[in-house]
């Protein structure tokens, strides 16, 4: 029985990897990554419409490419690549980093634990703040999963470039969240953490 | 708190600020029309665009454009009459040198018929 289930899994598995490989069309393109694109735009500019806009011309310009997209993984990185660089050309551009800074963001004192939406929004505001390609690199390894070695080709930087703003970014906010976080098995089901 | 105490809450932390920050950076949907509107977006470009001799005749016939279109003219006849004027000196410099080379011709022969004769005349004088 458990053998049969393990092999229907499997099937689902590999039925589910063919169709990741298959190029879809734009608009299912489109649909299936949107979210993606629209994210790293939204964690990156913190501004909904400014993330909006950027995902759209990020597509547009995928339909200008298309011709040159060879897979669903290329599609994958392209889409990935275009987007977060051109996030960090929006900021650069536009001037429209958050405003901001890391130290100016005041840790809630009169809260001794955050709850789980507060630090959800304390710690989006905190990574908001960081440097652009720090930001990118925690956006990328955190909303993406990706390994540093990954992200180094995204970003065309060496793979020791992304793990030192890795450890940069994670030093500033740990030091900025200490204390604030606790075993997920204590008291998680009060709601603190 | 001894040293492996605070070790251990270090990375506990590291681990609990990893899993929080996968957490807040979670994929968020956009607006639900975004797909639509980047369709139509696309849509809008494909309809915009026009084989680039539609747009290079619509540019040179544009209304704006036909002011411009006496000085074009002017341009192309100087510039064609310049063309014309260069290729009948060139035409003419090369009748001239015909017409050179054909009288050297006709002067040599004559100089070597004359140089024969001379040279006939001097025979019978010695004889």
């Amino acid at each position: 029985m458990e053998g049969t289930q393990a092999l229907q899994n499997m099937a689902i598995g590999q039925a589910a990897a063919v169709e990741e490989a298959v190029l879809p069309t734009f608009a299912e393109a489109v649909a299936r990554h949107q979210s993606m694109v629209f994210s790293i735009g939204w964690h990156f500019l913190r501004n909904r419409a400014l993330a909006e806009e950027l995902a759209q011309d990020v597509f547009v310009e995928l339909h200008r490419h298309w011709h040159s997209i060879r897979s669903a993984d290329h599609l994958v990185f392209w889409l990935r690549k275009v987007s977060s660089n051109r996030a960090i050309d929006f900021v650069r551009k536009r001037r429209s980093r958050p405003e901001c800074s890391l130290e100016s963001t005041n840790e809630p004192s009169t809260l001794e634990k955050l709850n789980d939406t507060l630090l959800k929004s304390y710690l989006e505001r905190m990574v908001a703040s960081l440097p652009d390609k720090q930001r990118m690199v925690v956006v990328l390894r955190y909303q993406e999963g990706l390994e540093p070695e990954e992200i180094s080709r995204l970003l065309d930087m060496n793979v020791s470039t992304v793990k030192t703003n890795l450890a940069r970014a994670l030093e500033l906010l740990r030091v900025k969240t200490a204390g604030k976080l606790q075993p997920s098995g204590s008291d998680r089901g009060q709601g603190n953490i | 708190m001894n040293e492996f105490q605070e070790q251990s809450d270090r990375r506990f932390t590291d681990q609990s600020l990893e899993e929080q920050l996968a957490l807040a950076l979670a994929r968020v949907e956009p607006s639900p029309d975004f797909a639509a509107g980047v369709l139509a977006r696309v849509a809008g470009m494909g309809a915009r665009r026009e084989p680039w001799w539609k747009r290079v005749a619509g540019a040179v016939f544009a209304p704006g454009s036909l002011r411009w279109a006496p000085a074009f003219a002017a341009i192309v006849l100087v510039a064609a009459g310049t063309v014309y004027h260069e290729h009948q000196r060139v035409v003419e410099g090369l009748r001239a040198k015909q017409q050179l080379l054909e009288a050297l011709r006709i002067t040599n022969a004559k100089l070597q018929e004359t140089g024969m004769r001379v040279a006939q005349v001097e025979t019978r004088s010695k004889e």
